[in-house]
C-alpha cells in the first residue's frame, strides 16, 4: 500500500489493534428515505463517537459535513456506486432486474476530504455482461485509488437466484478474492454462517476482512445472523471490524448496542 | 470545498479552531542541522508533545509515515517548494541567489496522506523575474488545491536586501495580501515583533487562519511563550514552531508549553511556572551586577503598573560605579513568624511568601522582622509588598542581562 493509503486507512481501522466499526448510512440512494424512523442527525450526534468511519453518498456528506471536522472525528468513507439490489418484495418499487452502476470516482473523494472509497462487488448476476461491468467499474476504481493514495473499502456480495446454502461460503471467497485481487485495501463480506468458513475467509484474505450485517435479501440464501451475536468470535476468527447499518439501527437502544459493539471491536477500548 | 473544511479541520484541531503546528522540513533547504539531522528520534519526541500537525518535506514524509497513523497522530503537511535563499554564511555552500522550484505537486501529496500542502511566497529579494515567476506557481498550485480540495499553506517571507527594519513589517503585510489573494487557505507568517503591527496583518489577512513561525530560537521559553500570547491576543491562530521545537532540549516538555498556550489560554508566566516542581528562591551574584535597577523598576511595574522604585521587592545597593549588592528575598520566614495576624504564609509548593489582605492589620512587624528591609508595607495604597516569586517566573530574572538573579531549586540544583 501507498504511504497516504497506509495514513488514511489508518483513519478507520485503528493501527492499534487493527480493526476498527463502520456505520453505513447511504442507502438514501439505494433505497430512499430509510431513517424516517430515527433521522441521521440525531444518529450520528448519539453514534459518531463510537464510531471510526461512517459511510454516505456525496449529496448527505455535504450535508452531515459538521460530524466530520476535527481529527477525533470518524473517517468519511464516500459510497462511490449505486445499485437497485436491495429493492427487495417489500420496497414500494421492487427491482425487476438487478442492476449497477459506478457514479463517483476517487478524484470526488478526494475532494470530498473522504479518507476512502467505498464500492460493491456483486457476484452472481443474472447476466455475465454486468458481472464484469461490475469487476471493471471496481477495477477502475481501485486504479484511481492507487493515483491518489485512497483505500478503497470493497463490500464483496453474493446475490441472485445461483446462490445457495451449498455454494454460499464458495461465493462469498469467490467474491471477495476477487475483491483483492482488483486492488481493494479492505473487504467487509457478509457473515457465512459458521465460524469454520470464516475462519477460511480470513485466511485467504491478504488485506482487512470485515463483517458486514445484511440488511435485506438478496440471494436466494443467505444466513440470517445479528452483528452481536457473533461479534466475538468473529473478532476471535481474525476479523477486522464491523460495518453495520440500517438493521442495526432500527433494532431497539441502538446507541448501547454500539457502545458495547466498538468495546469488542476495541478490546474494551471506550469510546473514540 | 468540503475537502478543504475537512482537511483544514483536522489541521486546526481543537474546539477552539488553534493549532500547534511543528515544522520538521529543515533538511530539505538546510541539510542536516540540529534537529533535523536525525529525525526519526526527534518526531519521535515531538509527537509525545502532541502537535496538531507537522510539516514534512515529501521523501521524509515517505520515511516517516508510522508517525502519522491513526485518528489521535497528527496531520500530515507537506512542503512543495524549495528554495535556497535561507543557506547563508553560517551554511557550507552559501547561496548567491535567491532561486526557488516547486518540488511536487499536490496530487503527490495527496498520495502520501497529506492534509495540506506547504509553499512559500518571497518578496523583496530584489529580483522581479524570479518573483514573479513564483507567484505564477504559487497560482498555479492554489489552482490544483482548489481541485482537490487540498488546503493551501502560504509563507509569506520578506526577505532579502530590500527588506529593511523600517520595511518589515510592512512587507509582511504586503506579503501576506498577496498569498490571501491568490488563494492561500491557511497562512504562515513571521512575527512582526509587536501586537499593534501585528494587528494590521491579521487584519490584510481577511479571515484567513494565520499561524506564527518561529524563526530562529528563542533565548527562553518565556520568550518564546510570550510571543505566542502577545499574537493570539490580537488573532492568530496558532504556531508553526520548527527550530524552537526540534531543537529544545526535551520538545515534548516544550510542546505541552506551547499548547498549554494556544489550547488552554494560559498566559506564559503559568506556563512557566506550572513546570517548576518543587521549592525554589532566588539566587544572586552581586559581582555581575552592573548597577542598571532595572530588577526594580520590572518588580514595580509587574506587581504595580508604574516604575517606581520604591514599590520593589528587590534592591540594589550602592552607587556607580559600583560595587553593587542585590538584596533580594530568601523565603528565609522570619516575616511569617513575626506576624501577629496570621497574615502571612510560606506557599506549600513553591515556598514563597503568600500575603493575605483580609487578616492584615498593616502593623509593620514583618517589616521590621525583614534582615533585608525588603518589606514594602504600605496602608495609604493598601497593600504589603513582600516577594512573591511572581508565582514562579520572577521578572527580576527575567529581565537581568547579566544573568545576575537566577531562580534555583531549593537544595542549589539548578532550575527546572
Amino acid at each position: 500500500l501507498s504511504t497516504g493509503k497506509v495514513i488514511r486507512l489508518s483513519d478507520f481501522i485503528d493501527p492499534g489493534d487493527g480493526r476498527g466499526l463502520i456505520l453505513e448510512l447511504d442507502y438514501g440512494s439505494m433505497i430512499g428515505f430509510f431513517e424516517r424512523k430515527y433521522g441521521l442527525d440525531k444518529v450520528l450526534e448519539k453514534a459518531s463517537r463510537f464510531l471510526d468511519g461512517v459511510i454516505l453518498n456525496r449529496g448527505l456528506a455535504r450535508q452531515l459535513k459538521r460530524f466530520f471536522m476535527g481529527r477525533r472525528a470518524p473517517a468519511l468513507l464516500l459510497r462511490a456506486d449505486w445499485t437497485n439490489v436491495w429493492r427487495g418484495p417489500e420496497h414500494p418499487l421492487p427491482a425487476v432486474r438487478k442492476r449497477y452502476r459506478d457514479l463517483t470516482s476517487a478524484l470526488d473523494a478526494v475532494r470530498y476530504g473522504a479518507s476512502g472509497v467505498v464500492t460493491y462487488l456483486i457476484m452472481g448476476q443474472e447476466s455475465d455482461e454486468d458481472e464484469a461491468a461490475n469487476i471493471e467499474a471496481v477495477a477502475r476504481l481501485a486504479r484511481e485509488c492507487d493515483e491518489y493514495g485512497l483505500p478503497l473499502l470493497v463490500e464483496a456480495l453474493p446475490i441472485g437466484e445461483r446462490v445457495l446454502r451449498e455454494n454460499y461460503l464458495d461465493a462469498l471467497g469467490l467474491a471477495m478474492r476477487i475483491a483483492v485481487e482488483a486492488g481493494a485495501s479492505c473487504v467487509a463480506i457478509p457473515y457465512p454462517g459458521d465460524l469454520e468458513g470464516l475462519k477460511f475467509l480470513v485466511k485467504s484474505c491478504n488485506v482487512p476482512l470485515m463483517l458486514m450485517e445484511l440488511d435485506g435479501k438478496i440471494a436466494r440464501w443467505q444466513p440470517s445472523y445479528r452483528v452481536e451475536d457473533i461479534a466475538e468470535e468473529a473478532l476471535k476468527a481474525g476479523i477486522s471490524g464491523f460495518v453495520v447499518g440500517r438493521g442495526f439501527l432500527e433494532r431497539p437502544g441502538f446507541e448501547e448496542r454500539l457502545n458495547s459493539l466498538r468495546r469488542m471491536v476495541h478490546s474494551g477500548g471506550g469510546e473514540g | 470545498l468540503i475537502g478543504k473544511e475537512l482537511r483544514i479541520s483536522k489541521i486546526l484541531s481543537g474546539e477552539d479552531g488553534r493549532a500547534v503546528v511543528v515544522a520538521a522540513d529543515h533538511g530539505f533547504m538546510l541539510g542536516p542541522i540540529p534537529g533535523a539531522a536525525e529525525l526519526e528520534s526527534t518526531l519521535k519526541k515531538v509527537i509525545e508533545g502532541r502537535p496538531d500537525a507537522v510539516l514534512l518535506s515529501v521523501g521524509q514524509a515517505a520515511n516517516m509515515h508510522r508517525f502519522f497513523l491513526g485518528r489521535d497522530k497528527p496531520a500530515l503537511l507537506i512542503r512543495v517548494d524549495w528554495a535556497s535563499g535561507f543557506r547563508d554564511r553560517t551554511y557550507p555552500l552559501p547561496a548567491r541567489s535567491m532561486t526557488f522550484r516547486i518540488a511536487a505537486t499536490p496530487r503527490t501529496a495527496l498520495k502520501l496522506g497529506a492534509h495540506g500542502v506547504v509553499a512559500y511566497l518571497f518578496v523583496g529579494y530584489g529580483d522581479e523575474e524570479q518573483e514573479a515567476a513564483q507567484y505564477a506557481a504559487l497560482a498555479r498550485l492554489a489552482r490544483e488545491c482548489d481541485e482537490y480540495g487540498l488546503p493551501l499553506i502560504i509563507e509569506p517571507v520578506p526577505f532579502g536586501p530590500r527588506v529593511t527594519k523600517a520595511n518589515r513589517a510592512e512587507l509582511i503585510v504586503l506579503s501576506v495580501r498577496m498569498a490571501v489573494e491568490i488563494g492561500a487557505d491557511l497562512l504562515k507568517i513571521p512575527y512582526t515583533g509587536d501586537p499593534e503591527s501585528f494587528k494590521r496583518v491579521i487584519d490584510a489577512a481577511y479571515g484567513v487562519p494565520a499561524l506564527i513561525l518561529g524563526g530562529y530560537r528563542a533565548l527562553t521559553m518565556q520568550d518564546m511563550l510570550e510571543v505566542v500570547y502577545e499574537a493570539l491576543e490580537v488573532g492568530a491562530r496558532g504556531v508553526v514552531f520548527g527550530r524552537n521545537v526540534i531543537q529544545s532540549p526535551d520538545p515534548a516538555e516544550t510542546l505541552r508549553a506551547i499548547r498549554a498556550v494556544v489550547h488552554e489560554g494560559k498566559t506564559p508566566r503559568e506556563v512557566v511556572a506550572g513546570r517548576l516542581r518543587g521549592r525554589v528562591k532566588l539566587e544572586v551574584n552581586s559581582e555581575k551586577c552592573t548597577g542598571c535597577r532595572l530588577c526594580e523598576y520590572v518588580c514595580a511595574f509587574t506587581h504595580h503598573g508604574v516604575f517606581d522604585r520604591s514599590l520593589s521587592r528587590i534592591r540594589i545597593e550602592g552607587g556607580w560605579p559600583g560595587p553593587f549588592n542585590i538584596l533580594a528575598c530568601t523565603q528565609c520566614g522570619m516575616c511569617v513568624e513575626a506576624c501577629p495576624s496570621g497574615a502571612l504564609r510560606l506557599d506549600e509548593r513553591l515556598g514563597n511568601v503568600v500575603w493575605d489582605r483580609e487578616s492584615c492589620t498593616f502593623c509593620g512587624a514583618c517589616a521590621e522582622a525583614c534582615p533585608n528591609g525588603l518589606v514594602v508595607v504600605r496602608p495609604d495604597l493598601g497593600f504589603v509588598g513582600i516577594c512573591d516569586l511572581c508565582g514562579g517566573a520572577p521578572e527580576c530574572e527575567r529581565w537581568c542581562a547579566r544573568e545576575a538573579i537566577k531562580m534555583v531549586e531549593v537544595g542549589g540544583e539548578s532550575r527546572v
